[in-house]
C-alpha cells in the first residue's frame, strides 16, 4: 500500500447507507486543501482515488449514495506510518445503532479498542447511529468483539422458550456484525436454532450454502442438533427452594435489626 | 471526430504503430466479444425493492424514480431515446450498492446503441468528461456525442478495435488508461475511466434474472437476508417469491457476505472470464 499522504485529510462520511444496525463501509475523505472528497479506497493500487468537488458530493449525499457524519472524524493515525508520511492501512468506517450497542452490553460508545482510541460521530439523517473510523483490521475486530458478546447473550437465553424473538434478534445482530467466517458460522447456527423451522431450508438455500459451499443441508442440521444439545446441557440446575410466602418474608425482615443508613455494613458485622 | 472514426487511417500515422495494432487485435477482439455488461443499482432505488417489485427489471430512463433528470437531459441532447444503461466490463460504485453483470446473450432481441465514453458525463452541466472542442459549447458537445454513437450490433467489434488501437494491452482498460491519444484529447484530458469505458444502452428494460454474476455491499446482503427470513414459507406447488428466485435460482453472489469493494470484486470476475 504505502501511499504517500501529502494533504491533511478528514473523514466526513461513509459510502452507502446504514440499512441494518451495524456494519462497515469505506470512508468518505475530504482534502483540507481544496475540500474535494472521495471514497477512500486504497486497497487496489491501480484504481486512483477519484476526488469530487463539493457540488458533486452534495448530489451523492442527496441521492443517498454517501452518508455524511454530523462532524468530521480525524483520519485514523494508525493508518499512517509513524512519521505520518505514508498510508500503511486501509481505513474503514464502523457504524452502529444504539440497539447494537445495547445488544452487545456496551454501556456507551467505546472510547478505545485494542489500544486504538475511538472517536464517534453522529450520522446525518440517522439519529440512532454513530460511526468511527479505524484501520480495517481494527474495524473487523471491533465488530467481531460485539458479535461474540451478542452470541453470549443468545446462549444465555437458549433455555427460555418465551425469548425466541429475542434470540432471533440477537442471532440476526450477530450476523450483521460478524466478519470472520468461524464467527459467521456460529451466527448462522444460532440463527437457524431461533428461526421458525420451515425457514431453515430457505436460509440455507439463499445464504448459507453460498457462504459455506462445503456444507450440505443435512450437515447443517447435524451441526444444529449438536449445538442445541450442548446449549441444553448448560441449562442451570433446578434447585428446590424452601417454601417462602410473602408473610414469612415480611416476618424475617421485621425481625432483623434496623440498618444504620450511614454505616450499612454494620448489620453484616452484627 | 470520435475515437473510432477513420481508425485505419489514424493507425498509419505516429504515434500509432499499425503493425503492433494488428498483433494486439485478435486478443482484443476476443476480450470484446466476451466482456460482460455491468449495471450498478441501488442509489435511487434499493436492490431489494427492484427484486421484490414487479417487473424486476433494470428500467429505462422513462422511470423517473430510477434515473435522474441529468440522464434524460443527456438523452435529449444526444438524440438517444429512453434507455437502460450499462458499462462494458466496468462497475461504478457511484450508482449504488450492488453490481450486476450480463453476458452478450442479453443483447439478443434488444435495440439500442453504444458510445465509447459515459454520455452523462459529457453533457453534464459540470462537464465531468473533458474534451477538446472549439468552442466548447453545449451544441459542440452534443454534436461530438452524436458522432460517437455506435449501433448496438456493432459495438463489440468497434470496442475490440479501440482496445487494440489505444491501449497497450486490453488489461489497461481496467487497471490503467489509454496509452495513445485521440485528436479531441478525450483520452489525455481525463483521469476517470468513464472517459474510455464503452457505455451500452438498450431501448428496453432488462430483467435482473438474466444476470450472470452479481455482488453487493454488506448492508445490502444483510437487508436481503433479513427480508427473506421475514417472508412466510411458500407452500409446495406455489411459485417461489421473487426474492427466493433471485437468491436461490440465479448465480450466487460473488461475495456471499457482501463487501464494500463490490465493484472491484465484480470487475475482477469479469477480467477472469475474459482471460485477463
Amino acid at each position: 500500500m504505502n501511499v504517500p499522504m501529502t494533504d491533511p485529510i478528514a473523514i466526513i462520511g461513509f459510502n452507502g447507507q446504514p440499512q441494518v444496525e451495524c456494519g462497515w463501509s469505506l470512508p468518505i475523505a475530504q482534502r483540507e486543501s481544496d475540500r474535494t472528497q472521495c471514497v477512500f479506497d486504497v486497497a487496489e493500487a491501480h484504481r486512483p482515488l477519484r476526488w469530487h468537488d463539493p457540488a458533486e458530493v452534495e448530489e451523492f449525499a442527496l441521492s443517498g449514495r454517501w452518508t455524511p457524519l454530523v462532524e468530521p472524524l480525524p483520519f485514523p493515525r494508525a493508518c499512517c506510518s509513524e512519521t505520518g508520511g505514508a498510508l500503511i492501512a486501509q481505513p474503514m468506517v464502523v457504524f452502529a445503532a444504539r440497539a447494537m450497542l445495547d445488544a452487545a452490553d456496551e454501556a456507551s460508545w467505546p472510547v478505545a479498542f485494542q489500544n486504538e482510541p475511538l472517536e464517534w460521530r453522529g450520522v446525518v439523517g440517522h439519529p440512532q447511529f454513530h460511526a468511527t473510523c479505524v484501520p480495517a483490521a481494527t474495524a473487523y475486530a471491533l465488530l467481531g468483539h460485539w458479535a461474540r458478546r451478542v452470541k453470549t447473550r443468545f446462549d444465555s437465553m437458549h433455555n427460555k422458550p418465551h425469548m425466541r424473538e429475542r434470540r432471533l434478534r440477537a442471532a440476526d445482530l450477530m450476523l450483521c456484525a460478524a466478519v470472520e467466517p468461524s464467527l459467521r458460522w456460529q451466527g448462522y447456527l444460532r440463527y437457524t436454532l431461533a428461526l421458525e423451522p420451515e425457514k431453515v431450508r430457505r436460509l440455507f438455500d439463499g445464504f448459507i450454502r453460498h457462504e459455506f459451499p462445503g456444507v450440505t443441508f443435512d450437515g447443517l442440521l447435524e451441526e444444529m442438533t449438536k449445538l442445541k444439545a450442548v446449549l441444553d446441557s448448560q441449562r442451570p440446575p433446578v434447585v428446590a427452594s424452601a417454601v417462602s410466602t410473602a408473610r414469612s418474608k415480611v416476618n424475617r425482615i421485621t425481625q432483623r435489626p434496623p440498618i444504620d443508613v450511614f454505616e450499612p455494613t454494620q448489620r453484616d458485622a452484627a | 471526430m470520435s475515437v473510432f472514426k477513420d481508425l485505419d487511417a489514424r493507425l498509419e500515422n505516429p504515434p500509432f504503430d499499425a503493425e503492433a495494432y494488428r498483433q494486439r487485435l485478435d486478443a482484443c477482439v476476443q476480450v470484446a466479444q466476451r466482456v460482460a455488461l455491468v449495471h450498478v443499482t441501488g442509489r435511487e432505488r434499493p436492490l431489494l425493492q427492484t427484486v421484490e417489485q414487479s417487473p424486476h427489471e433494470i428500467p429505462t430512463s422513462d422511470d423517473h424514480g430510477y434515473y435522474t433528470d441529468f440522464t434524460r437531459d443527456a438523452e435529449r441532447l444526444l438524440g438517444l431515446g429512453a434507455s437502460s444503461y450499462f458499462y462494458a466490463g466496468r462497475a461504478c460504485p457511484d450508482f449504488g450498492s450492488a453490481a450486476l453483470a450480463f453476458d452478450g446473450a442479453c443483447e439478443a432481441g434488444h435495440t439500442g446503441s453504444a458510445t465509447p465514453f459515459d454520455t452523462g458525463g459529457l453533457v453534464h452541466p459540470k462537464r465531468y468528461i473533458r474534451v477538446k472542442l472549439e468552442p466548447d459549447t453545449d451544441d459542440q458537445r452534443a454534436a461530438y456525442g452524436r458522432s460517437s454513437v455506435i449501433a448496438l450490433e456493432d459495438w463489440r467489434a468497434i470496442f475490440g478495435q479501440v482496445l487494440a488501437a489505444y491501449f497497450s494491452s486490453p488489461r489497461e482498460y481496467w487497471v490503467g488508461r489509454p496509452t495513445w491519444h485521440d485528436p479531441e484529447e478525450l483520452y489525455s484530458r481525463n483521469s476517470s475511466w468513464r472517459a474510455w469505458t464503452f457505455e451500452v444502452r438498450f431501448h428496453e428494460a432488462l430483467s435482473i434474472h438474466e444476470r450472470v454474476a452479481w455482488c453487493a455491499d454488506t448492508a445490502t446482503m444483510d437487508a436481503l437476508r433479513r427480508r427473506q427470513m421475514a417472508q412466510e414459507p411458500t407452500a409446495p406447488g406455489n411459485l417461489p417469491t421473487s426474492l427466493d428466485r433471485f437468491l436461490q435460482e440465479g448465480p450466487p453472489p460473488l461475495e456471499p457476505r457482501g463487501t464494500p469493494a463490490f465493484c472491484e470484486r465484480l470487475e475482477a470476475w469479469i477480467r477472469r472470464e475474459v482471460g485477463l
